[in-house]
């Protein structure tokens, strides 16, 4: 080989040197480059998955959790380090029937489970899950769950209005049927009670006749048949007895009237908010929930001088109503050797808010239970007396519906007082107020 | 066409014919690159093409057999340079399988501007195996090398047919292949 031809190789064999060299360069710019773009495109994903309203979960298929989102954090009260490596099932029990159609189907989409946070709560989720495997990556799935306690609640509380709605159409129409005869017997007891006075001074008079008349004038047979006839009829206990009869009957009717006026009050409680003399929303309640308390409790009422506020009525006496009911429960739950308790009802102004207080000398509420009950579906009633729908109804009507609040201080054994909070017609700033702005 | 390729060809003229006579045959190639081809640069197919006529004319081959050689020649020495293509194959047909569908894939993760040729495949029973080629570079006489050397890697008698040729006007080429019993390996 000649000098010249090795000079060309060697300077051939430099040239590439440099040329990989730069190559090599290049390449590790262009990895550095890359490098970065992934770390912020990983970035960007974590933001979007660490802002994503919904629960987010990466599932490896031997069933534990390898990542989570922060919703889903809140959501299961447990913390990322403690969900990461966690089996599934610890929060969903019914995963292992699951996950296997998912991996035969790919993606199931909306399907409702419960979850279990780390404090025992019982959580329905709608949920949505992929089979996720690219390239030569182990298999995983992406699962997506969405809280159902919010739509729950506002379902079953439609469902509640929509039962209270059917009541309240029943009883109108009982209403106006009791209405009806009750108007003519109020007005034929009347009727009969003046001819009763008039028939009782026309069997005086003839008493007095009576008297006035010579013996020897009247034949004895007469005098003995009307004196036999007054016997019978035991006069004189009827003209004692019965004016008071009457005025007990009338009484009655008027209950009955009153009654019925309060069911029709309750049934029609109208759609937009409108001043509520808030004393005679008390009153008109205690007339509808007596059979309630009427044999368990004595009511005091310490009404005072509150404005009217505007709200929706029906809706404030169906808290009332609530209110009062919970209060005769808690006094029957308490062992008083057949003893009457007390529910002391009190209205009053307190700056720019109608107050009413309904107090008990009930058993009181467990320092357990109290955060939770305005919680729905909670009760410690037992079954088919509680639905647990009652004080959250109540929580959400006075809170989300008149800018209100509802609140309570309990003790054990001596009793609880539920504090109904509104705004008054001129400070009223109620979601309702508002849209109306 | 990656520089790999034309490295391989520097190679074969070399040990075949000597390093005057390809530093001859550069010389007299007029060649659209400029420097030295380094494996993972990609240079103009006409450069490669340039170089083989140039030493099959300097050989006095025609240029299907050049190819052909140069086939035979190259296949070796790129299953020493990735051993892991052979991985789990024991058999020239399995090996010529996987070509497409994984070691094409694989040539493309490595030189994200490879282009590789087609392959399909057809069984035509237990010891046949049907492979239609298509590209545009046309170098079916490249393959006819590089078959030979497969069978002679595996120990194997691998006959075959050409059908169909992309230099006839068709559309790819058919090779129709007979695979004979392993008899030994090359090492």
């Amino acid at each position: 080989m000649t000098t010249a031809l090795l000079e060309r190789k060697l300077a051939r064999a430099q040239a590439k040197i440099e040329i990989l060299e730069s190559m090599i360069e290049d390449k590790t710019r262009e990895l550095f480059i890359a490098n970065q773009g992934l770390a912020a495109s990983l970035d960007y994903q974590r933001q979007i998955s660490r802002i994503l309203p919904e629960s987010l979960l990466i599932i490896r298929s031997d069933g534990t959790i390898k990542d989570t989102n922060i919703s889903a954090t809140k959501l299961l009260r447990y913390s990322a380090e403690q969900c990461g490596g966690m089996p599934l099932d610890k929060v969903w029990p019914t995963s292992d029937q699951t996950l296997p159609r998912v991996q035969d189907e790919g993606v199931i989409a909306g399907m409702e489970h419960t979850w279990m946070t780390a404090d025992g709560t019982a959580v329905p989720v709608l949920l949505s899950i992929s089979a996720l495997q690219a390239g030569e990556t182990e298999l995983e799935y992406v699962c997506v769950a969405s809280d159902l306690r919010e739509r729950k609640q506002l379902e079953s509380e439609t469902r509640h209005a929509q039962k209270l709605q059917s009541v309240g159409q029943l009883a109108a129409g009982v209403a106006h049927e009791i209405n009806t005869p009750m108007q003519f017997i109020g007005d034929n007891v009347h009727f009969l009670r003046e001819s009763f006075t008039n028939l009782v001074d026309l069997i005086d008079v003839f008493e007095e006749v009576l008297e006035a008349v010579p013996e020897e004038t009247v034949a004895k047979s007469l005098v003995t048949r009307l004196e036999d006839a007054q016997e019978d009829a035991d006069v004189d206990y009827l003209r004692d007895r019965g004016p008071q009869a009457f005025l007990r009957t009338l009484d009655g009717v008027e209950r009955v009237s009153k009654i019925v006026a309060a069911m029709k009050s309750f049934s029609h409680p109208g759609h937009d908010k409108a001043p509520l003399d808030l004393n005679q929303a008390i009153e008109t309640t205690l007339t509808v929930a007596a059979n309630e308390y009427k044999y368990i409790a004595d009511v005091e009422l310490q009404l005072g001088d509150v404005p009217a506020v505007m709200c929706h009525s029906g809706d404030i006496n169906q808290v009332l109503l609530n209110l009062i009911v919970n209060a005769a429960h808690a006094i029957e739950g308490q062992d008083t050797n057949d003893e009457k308790g007390t529910i002391v009802i009190r209205s009053e102004l307190q700056g720019n808010d109608a107050v009413i207080s309904v107090s008990d000398s009930g058993c009181g509420i467990p320092e357990a239970v109290r955060p939770r009950i305005f919680e729905p579906f909670f009760t410690t009633k037992e079954v088919g007396r509680g639905t647990g729908q009652g004080l959250a109804l109540c929580h959400t009507i006075i809170t989300d519906k008149h800018g209100g609040s509802l609140t309570f201080e309990t003790e054990v054994g001596r009793g609880t007082t539920f504090f109904v909070r509104i705004p008054t017609a001129e400070s009223a700033s109620s979601p309702d107020a508002g849209a109306a702005a | 066409m990656k520089g790999i390729v034309f490295n391989l060809l520097e190679d074969f003229i070399i040990d075949g014919w000597g390093d005057e006579a390809f530093e001859d045959i550069l010389s007299l190639c007029p060649l659209e690159t400029k420097e030295p081809f380094v494996g993972p640069g990609t240079y103009p197919d006409t450069d490669l093409f340039t170089i083989a006529t140039q030493a099959a004319n300097k050989l006095g081959v025609p240029l299907s057999d050049a190819l052909r050689a140069f086939g035979k020649y190259a296949l070796p020495k790129l299953l020493k340079k990735y051993p892991t293509f052979l991985e789990g194959h024991t058999d020239a047909r399995s090996f010529l399988e996987s070509v497409d569908g994984v070691i094409h894939v694989e040539v493309r993760k490595l030189m994200p501007k490879a282009i590789t040729p087609q392959f399909t495949y057809e069984d035509s029973g237990p010891d046949g195996l049907i492979i239609r080629y298509a590209s545009a570079r046309k170098l079916c006489h490249l393959m006819e090398g590089m078959l030979e050397a497969v069978g002679e890697h595996f120990g194997q008698d691998l006959e075959y047919q050409q059908n169909r040729c992309l230099h006839s006007g068709d559309d790819h080429c058919e090779f129709v292949l007979k695979f004979g019993s392993v008899k030994a390996r090359v090492a």
